[in-house]
């Protein structure tokens, strides 16, 4: 019995050893027609959604490159996605190619898991959008290629309003209160489920923007370079109290909510006017998505106006790509990306509603397109704290408990804001 | 045992009788049969459960973080660290508090719920019977996953029917009533889910053992005129109490685990307030990246899971002695 084990483990350990040495074969150029090997992808399901043609186009160009390799597309939900990420990672198979959103990307940078990339092989570099660029920055090198973003606009129903003998979209934030008053007035009067304004309480993406532009802060780095939270702050508070004013004022809904089915909210006619995603307006008209095709051709976009007087700065959504670091096809990797982010793939982007990865194309967006507001608020953009510990602030659900907490008034803002800056400094410098 | 010798079947069937005189070789073989006959499951099991096991245990002595993670780098040693930053931190004793409260207040609704039914089982005609027993598979068979998600609508603050059906009755307004707003009420509606779905199990369990009860021995007590009360602690009491103990601690055991139904109604963002022991080391581990101390709140639980265990164990010890 001993001996047969002993003899099967030789074998087994042999083989082992055998698959090792096979593992660190190559070393010669090989010319990209000659090259073999597959390539996986990991898009997220924005791309199977909104644009498929453009994935498939590039595929189409990168095989004519590559005619031997094989590439897989695999498409995946957002909230499950870094869970897939965070196992493949840390295994040997990993994909070669992984979508990050830029408030996820900089623990995944400083921990390693990327291989660094040249940003002169890539087009537009030069003018990629500060929040993608920044989000994909470590010690002067660069790990992640833009992808796109998405700048939150106002929203708002034209035939409700004109019904309340409005015509324009608000260009003020004193405007924008005066006809949620008239809608409130006209509507919220017979139906106690009409929201003027829909504003979810754990909406954190809209209550962080009245954060900004009060000129507070989520979190700041002290001079020791050392994050902490800054939502206490004189300037944060006040943002909190206007988002909590207007909420109080204007929204009728479940206050322990997020914004995760707002458009099929919207879709059911009982909402005035919200602050979202442009493309949320068309899925509030899909009944896929929940929404009613009844109210197709009745939404309007416009820059929401900050209660500041400026522009309402929106948080800057966006996608990066990167190539992990166990990649064994960086190269392969790194070319695909460079094709599915160029000049004419940021064009069918735009085609698709979306905003371009930089500042020379967005100007191609159209002033008066549905997504011309959206390019316009791009422009006075910000992304969530470039910390390492910021994931686990966002995935412990730090900032939408505060909301919720003031949203109920179960705390007041001081209190709650108080509360989450303990929270976030617990774990924002946290690898 | 064997005083009287009942004519049993043919001898070369029978497993054979103790030796008296030793078989040396025979008697080893024979004695290492069951073994081996059980070695596959064992290996099975310690490969399916063991493993991941010690490689918990392991970790929750260790630092690991991404850089580690990703790089596949052996991570530093800890030591009792993270133990001791756990069980000085009151959280974590809130959280534990909160667990045994949940595990207590579920487990008690489920048996009194079960046994209610399961008597109710034996009282009603046997196509109501049918019809009941097939209602409980249907709800043992519904996943975790389609409950969660049915009790939530059925209590959502805007559109729920609770809120509605709570708002015809006079002088009660219900409506954008939030349950989750106080977490007393949320438990309330969660534990709803969690016993909704255990009711089943223990229901049927239960019902099988009261077919176990004499019908001529409860006639007897009736006729000597035991009360009805006395009918229950007295005669069926003791023959379902293996059972019902059964039950009681693998309630126990899946309830101080609960981990799905808080994780889907709170829409996988739980508050704080609604953290137990499964959803707090699930967090810690892949939230906040700390996995080993996710790994120690995770050892912790199984022990007091193995306290409760060993409690149940001498239990049954017990109540086979005194069969």
């Amino acid at each position: 019995m001993a001996e047969r084990i002993s003899r099967l483990a030789a074998g087994l350990g042999a083989m082992v050893l055998m698959g090792a040495m096979a593992g660190c074969g190559g070393g010669k150029p090989v010319a990209a027609a000659d090259r073999t090997g597959e390539l996986t992808v990991w898009l997220t399901v924005d791309a199977q959604e909104s644009w498929p043609d453009l994935v498939n186009e590039v595929n189409d160009r990168f095989r004519k490159t590559y005619p031997k390799v094989k590439v897989t597309v695999q498409y995946q939900q957002w909230t499950t996605k870094n869970q897939k990420i965070d196992a493949a990672l840390a295994g040997r198979k990993v994909p070669d190619v992984i979508e990050m959103g830029n408030s996820e990307t900089t623990n995944y940078i400083v921990n390693g898991a990327f291989a660094a990339v040249d940003p002169a092989k890539f087009d537009h570099s030069a003018e990629w959008l500060p929040a993608l660029r920044d989000a994909c920055r470590n010690d002067g090198k660069t790990y992640c290629v833009p992808y796109y973003v998405g700048a939150r606009v106002g929203i708002y129903r034209t035939d409700l309003l004109a019904q309340v003998g409005v015509t324009r979209a608000p260009r003020s934030y004193i405007e924008l209160r005066a006809d949620l008053d008239k809608l409130k007035a006209k509507f919220g009067a017979t139906d106690k489920n009409f929201s003027a304004f829909y504003m979810p309480g754990r909406y954190w993406y809209a209550a962080m923007a009245f954060v900004k532009d009060a000129g507070g802060e989520i979190a700041a780095r002290g001079k020791d370079g050392r994050w902490h939270g800054a939502l206490s702050s004189a300037h944060s508070v006040a943002g909190l109290t206007t988002w909590k004013d207007l909420l109080d004022s204007y929204y009728t809904g479940d206050r322990s909510k997020d914004n995760g089915d707002e458009p099929a909210v919207v879709g059911q006619g009982k909402v005035g006017m919200f602050y979202g995603n442009t493309w949320e307006a068309k899925a509030a008209t899909d009944s896929r998505s929940g929404g009613d095709p009844a109210l197709r051709g009745k939404f309007g976009t416009f820059a929401f106006p900050g209660p500041s007087g400026k522009m309402m700065p929106s948080f800057l959504g966006g996608s990066t790509l990167a190539v992990p670091a166990k990649s064994e096809n960086q190269d392969l990797a790194q070319d695909w990306i460079r094709l599915f982010t160029d000049r004419t793939s940021q064009r069918r982007l735009i085609a698709a509603d979306t905003l371009p990865n930089n500042t020379a194309q967005l100007k191609e967006v159209a002033a008066d397109s549905v997504n011309g507001p959206a390019a316009q608020a791009a422009t006075r953009g910000w992304v969530t704290p470039l910390a390492p510990g910021w994931g686990a602030v966002e995935k412990s659900n730090v900032l939408q408990e505060m909301l919720q907490d003031i949203a109920t008034g179960k705390q007041s803002v001081p209190d709650a804001a108080r509360a989450a800056d303990r929270r976030i400094d617990a774990v924002i410098n946290e690898n | 045992m064997g005083s009287v010798e009942l004519p049993g079947p043919p001898r070369a069937v029978r497993p054979p009788r103790p030796a008296r005189a030793p078989r040396p070789r025979r008697t080893i073989r024979r004695r290492a049969l069951p073994y081996l006959l059980i070695a596959p499951t064992v290996l099975a099991l310690a490969a399916v459960l063991g493993y991941p096991l010690v490689d918990l245990v392991m970790l929750s002595f260790q630092d690991m973080t991404r850089r580690e993670l990703f790089s596949g780098a052996t991570p530093p040693w800890a030591g009792l660290a993270h133990y001791r930053s756990i069980l000085s931190d009151g959280f974590f004793w809130t959280v534990v508090g909160r667990t045994a409260l949940f595990t207590v207040a579920c487990v008690a609704a489920t048996m009194v719920l079960s046994l209610l039914v399961a008597l109710l089982m034996r009282r009603v005609s046997r196509w109501v019977r049918t019809v009941m027993t097939g209602v409980l598979v249907a709800v043992w068979a519904m996943p975790v996953m389609v409950a969660a998600s049915i009790f939530r609508w059925l209590s959502d603050a805007d559109y729920g029917v609770v809120n509605w059906l709570l708002g015809l009755l006079p002088g009660l307004d219900f409506s954008k009533h939030n349950w989750f707003e106080n977490p007393w009420q949320g438990f309330a509606v969660i534990t709803g889910v969690v016993v909704w779905g255990a009711v089943p199990f223990a229901a049927l369990t239960l019902q099988a053992a009261l077919s176990q009860v004499p019908a001529e021995l409860e006639e007897a007590a009736l006729v000597d005129g035991a009360r009805p009360g006395q009918l229950f602690r007295h005669v069926t009491w003791p023959v379902i109490k293996p059972s019902a103990v059964l039950v009681t601690s693998l309630c126990a055991i899946w309830d101080f685990g609960v981990f799905n139904q808080i994780w889907l109604m709170r829409g996988g963002q739980p508050e704080k307030d609604y953290y137990l022991l499964g959803v707090y080391s699930f967090i810690e581990s892949f939230a906040v990246n700390r996995y080993s101390a996710g790994a120690a709140i995770a050892v912790l639980t199984v022990l007091m899971l193995l306290g409760g265990a060993v409690v149940y164990v001498r239990q049954l010890v017990h109540l086979g002695a005194a069969e």
